[in-house]
């Protein structure tokens, strides 16, 4: 294609030379055609020559006629007039002074003859007529025959001179036109020219523009082939980068620590974050020059020297060999980690490297050790069960049987009568009593799962306790009980309190056979942090409610201490004793979320300590939370105070208008809904329980929340029957205090109820909008 | 009509001529002009309006020369070489004659004669040659009197117009208004 295309070029090239050929030809015409006219106009006789000649023929005639007319007598012809004439038609060839134009006329053919013969005869007749008379025409006639003469020939050279001029415009004429033509041809070639520059131009253009067109096409095509290719590589770039990111993410991520090892010098020249946290070093450090051999301690626990062991395993591995073995490694800080290593040979072309996955066994370890206690105990769970149900079915048999037994007994002792049968009866009475305080233990022991907690106040217990105590216990022992007024209650089990109370006390009675002191003592005890004391135990920081028996018995060996809560374990013998008693405290206690401490010293005594997790007020704040909630003074606020006993009630306004709080006071129930009305709103009921009138201290919280139901209480009793609180319509969160109530007690909960109503407040809000609120636990 | 014989006359003319006119004490145009002694060589007459009257002035050699002469030296078409000649301005002897008018129609002795517009008096210094290279002209030597254009100062005047225009044999001036 470019062939044909230059081709076509050289044609259209060949034309415009031929063109530009054309047009210099015509402009060298039209220059020669120029200069050629410029020089036949110089040559061309200034006066006109046609003219020139022409009135010589009349001068001379002039002549002629002024020598007829003198010779005739005009008047008006005179000599010198006939002289001057003359002088006129000599001065036409005057040539004293040689010019262009007598060149030009003597030029002509017959010219010069003529001058010349002229001359001669003007120079002739000069004389005559000069002489001539008037009259004289012989004379006259001689002279104009002559000039007749010269007129002929001067007429002949004015023809020729006509000729002449004729021949010079013909050349003129001539010129012109070949001037003209070459004007024509030089216009017409430059037309042409420019025509053919013109679609020389346009085919060039035309041919530049389809050239451009094919590159831009090409451009284009190319274009949308890189740009393809462009994709596919950025596709393939992605996806070699989320390769490289996943085997990366692979190798960091990976839970064992992985490095890559110098084969030679046994240094790290590669680890991931997992190693970096097994040795404690960071990969910069572990890379700059650690080795196996320095993160291990001297000796293996197989004896072999780690170095010396350490070198013949990457030895291998860099023959080929993948080895798995355990390895103790040393950290940085210098703890030693049990490890299982994995060696195997690293591909690399500059040097031999070796990978190794490290994985930490400590856990899997401990894992074991935990996994071998708890089958053991899981033995001993299983013995447990096993004795459990058994002694479950053999203590109800056994009831069943001390039923009978005493059933009898008892029917026996109406019938007898005497001292001493009596008293036979009666220890027969006794043992069975203990038998089936035994067998209850035992069915306690077997029906532990099943406990129903339920609060209690341990105060109340302990004293509910004490008259039954007063029958089992030796007038030897004494009983001293103490308990803080504002002891926290608790939730459990009744009948689980109930037996490891009678547990603790009966070991207590049995650990002093020749009296002593037994004191029972419940206490509130927080928790605040693992702290050294409670270490021991397994209970997690909060508020307990001890519950502690002391003894002044003989104690309990140290060597024995540990076997103490272990079923069947008795010091007392077999005979006298289940075993059972303290193991059930601590399977209760446990199951209780509390614990058992014992301390005792051998030949001093024995005090066993039950911590019961105090009761949380439903809110499922800790109480450690609720006395700092309380701490924080609550603004003032409108109380309502219900109390029916006068002196009760005052010491509560008082108390409570000395915190800034503005106090209502009502006697009894209706009086205090009476009020409630007339002051709404009131932020706090605080109200007795027992009152006079309709409404009762429940009843009275009842009826004022059906107004308002955020409305929080207090509730003041001097009784401990819970079956009255419970079940009324009561909330969790009501706070019950037993009177007497403390200062500090009643502040406590009068800022932890005023509180308590703002978070309440907004959660019933959101509960009624219909939003599903989880509880704060 | 002997050259020699001429030229003294015209020198013997000349001197009278002056001396008449410092006798008189009158350089004035119109008035000055003495009649003329010597052969009236140029004839200036103006014809104005068909009612007024004609004038005319008749000027022998002196009395042009009177008019006061320039040398011109100029090449011609009729000679070779540079010749100088010695005339009179054209527009001295117009305004010599309180000449009014806007063309000139110069006659020569054959009867020749071409219209000159005064612009030409005005412009150039175009002369009423008496003399050539000094030397007073006889008729058959184009003479007494030639119209000469300065051709060699003016190339604008290298055209057949004023080559025409330069009459040769002069005998006459007149005006035309």
């Amino acid at each position: 294609m470019s062939g044909k295309f230059t081709k076509k070029n050289k044609i259209l090239l060949g034309f415009q030379l031929l063109l530009a050929v054309a047009i210099v030809t015509a402009s060298l015409t039209i220059l020669a055609s120029g200069t050629g006219e410029v020089r036949v106009n110089r040559a061309q006789f200034r006066n006109n020559l046609t003219y020139y000649a022409a009135q010589f023929d009349y001068e001379l005639l002039q002549v002629v006629d002024h020598i007829n007319r003198y010779v005739q007598d005009d008047p008006i012809v005179t000599s010198d007039s006939l002289i001057i004439r003359l002088d006129i038609a000599w001065s036409r060839l005057s040539h004293q002074t040689p010019n262009l134009r007598t060149d030009v006329y003597l030029a002509l053919p017959g010219a010069p003859e003529f001058a010349e013969e002229a001359l001669e005869v003007f120079s002739a007749i000069e004389p005559e007529l000069v002489t001539l008379n008037r009259g004289d025409e012989a004379r006259a006639n001689a002279i104009t025959s002559e000039l007749r003469r010269l007129v002929t020939l001067s007429h002949a050279v004015a023809m020729q001179a006509i000729a002449y001029d004729a021949e010079n415009d013909a050349i003129h004429l001539d010129l012109i036109s070949v001037r003209n033509r070459s004007v024509m041809y030089l216009i017409l070639a430059f037309l042409s020219l420019a025509t053919f520059s013109l679609f020389k131009s346009w085919r060039e253009v035309g041919s530049s523009f389809r050239l451009s067109a094919h590159l831009e096409r090409r451009v284009e095509q190319r274009t949308l082939e890189l740009k393809a290719t462009n994709r596919m590589l950025r596709v393939e770039m992605d996806e070699r980068g989320r390769a490289q990111e996943r085997y990366r993410s692979l190798v960091d991520h990976a839970t064992e620590a992985i490095l890559i090892l110098d084969g030679e010098k046994g240094t790290f020249v590669e680890a991931n974050p997992s190693a970096e946290k097994l040795y404690g070093l960071s990969r910069i450090a572990l890379v700059a020059g650690y080795g196996i051999v320095d993160l291990s301690p001297e000796f293996q626990p197989d004896g072999q020297r780690s170095d010396v062991a350490a070198m013949s395993y990457v030895k291998k591995a860099l023959e080929g060999e993948m080895l798995i073995f355990e390895w103790t490694h040393r950290t940085n800080e210098g703890v030693e980690v049990p490890c299982l290593v994995t060696l195997n040979l690293f591909p690399d072309h500059t040097r031999d490297l070796v990978r190794a996955s490290i994985i930490d066994l400590t856990e899997k370890k401990s894992a074991e050790a935990s996994s071998a206690k708890l089958e053991r105990q899981l033995v001993q769970a299983q013995k447990l069960e096993a004795v459990g149900q058994m002694t479950g079915g053999v203590a109800h048999d056994f009831n069943n049987l001390l039923s009978v037994i005493l059933g009898n007994m008892e029917l026996l002792e109406d019938l007898t009568e005497g001292s001493e049968k009596l008293e036979l009866i009666e220890e027969a009475k006794q043992a069975s009593f203990r038998g089936a305080a035994l067998t209850r233990s035992m069915l306690n022991f077997a029906r532990r799962a099943d406990l129903n907690p339920q609060e209690i106040s341990l105060g109340e217990f302990v004293g509910r306790m004490e008259t039954w105590m007063s029958r089992t216990i030796p007038v030897t022992i004494k009983v001293e009980t103490s308990f803080s007024p504002d002891v926290w209650s608790i939730t459990a089990d009744v009948s689980g309190v109930e037996s490891a109370l009678l547990n603790l006390v009966i070991n207590a009675r049995d650990a002093m056979p020749d009296g002593g002191c037994l004191r029972i003592e419940t206490e509130n005890v927080v928790i605040e942090k693992r702290s050294d004391d409670f270490a021991k135990t397994g209970l997690e920081p909060g508020c307990y409610v001890m519950l502690a028996v002391r003894d002044t018995g003989e104690g309990i060996p140290a060597d024995l201490m540990p076997k103490i809560f272990e079923p069947f374990f008795s010091t007392k013998g077999l005979t006298t004793n289940s075993g059972l008693g303290l193991s059930m405290v601590h399977g209760f206690m446990t199951q209780s979320c509390g614990d058992v401490l014992i301390d005792s010293e051998f030949g001093i005594g024995t005090t066993v300590k039950l911590f019961f997790p105090a009761q949380v007020k439903g809110q499922g704040r800790t109480m450690i939370e609720q006395e700092a909630q309380s701490t924080t003074h609550a603004s003032k606020a409108r109380i309502l105070v219900a109390e029916d006993q006068e002196d009760v009630l005052n010491i509560i306004v008082r108390t409570l208008e000395a915190e800034g709080h503005d106090v209502t006071k009502a006697t009894s129930g209706d009086d205090a809904a009476r009020r409630f009305f007339e002051l709404k709103p009131i932020d706090l009921l605080i109200t007795d329980i027992v009152m006079p009138g309709d409404l009762q201290g429940p009843s009275l919280a009842r009826h004022l929340r059906s107004f308002d139901m955020d409305l929080p209480v207090i509730f003041l009793s001097g009784y401990t029957n819970d079956a009255v609180l419970k079940g009324n319509g009561l909330k969790e969160e009501d706070v019950h205090l037993m009177k007497p109530v403390a200062r500090e007690q009643l502040l406590k909960a009068v800022n932890g109820a005023l509180g308590t109503k703002r978070e309440l407040s907004e959660e019933n809000r959101l509960r009624r909008a219909g939003r599903a609120t989880s509880v704060t636990v | 009509m002997n050259k020699n014989m001429l030229g003294a006359g015209w020198i013997a003319l000349c001197l009278s001529v002056i001396a008449s006119f410092f006798a008189s004490g009158v350089i004035a145009q119109e008035s000055s002009l003495s009649p003329p002694e010597s052969p009236i060589v140029l004839h200036v007459s103006e014809r104005l309006m068909a009612s007024a009257p004609e004038r005319s002035f008749a000027f022998d050699i002196a009395g042009l020369e009177r008019l006061g002469t320039i040398d011109l030296r100029t090449e011609t078409p009729w000679s070779e070489g540079a010749v100088t000649f010695t005339g009179v301005r054209l527009r001295d002897i117009l305004n010599a004659v309180r000449a009014r008018g806007s063309a000139v129609v110069a006659t020569a002795l054959n009867d020749y004669s071409v219209t000159i517009p005064v612009e030409d008096a005005d412009t150039y210094d175009v002369i009423v040659a008496m003399r050539k290279d000094g030397r007073l002209m006889s008729v058959r030597d184009r003479g007494p009197l030639w119209l000469i254009y300065p051709w060699s100062d003016r190339p604008e005047l290298r055209n057949e117009v004023y080559y025409s225009r330069s009459i040769w044999q002069l005998k006459s001036l007149e005006l035309l208004e």
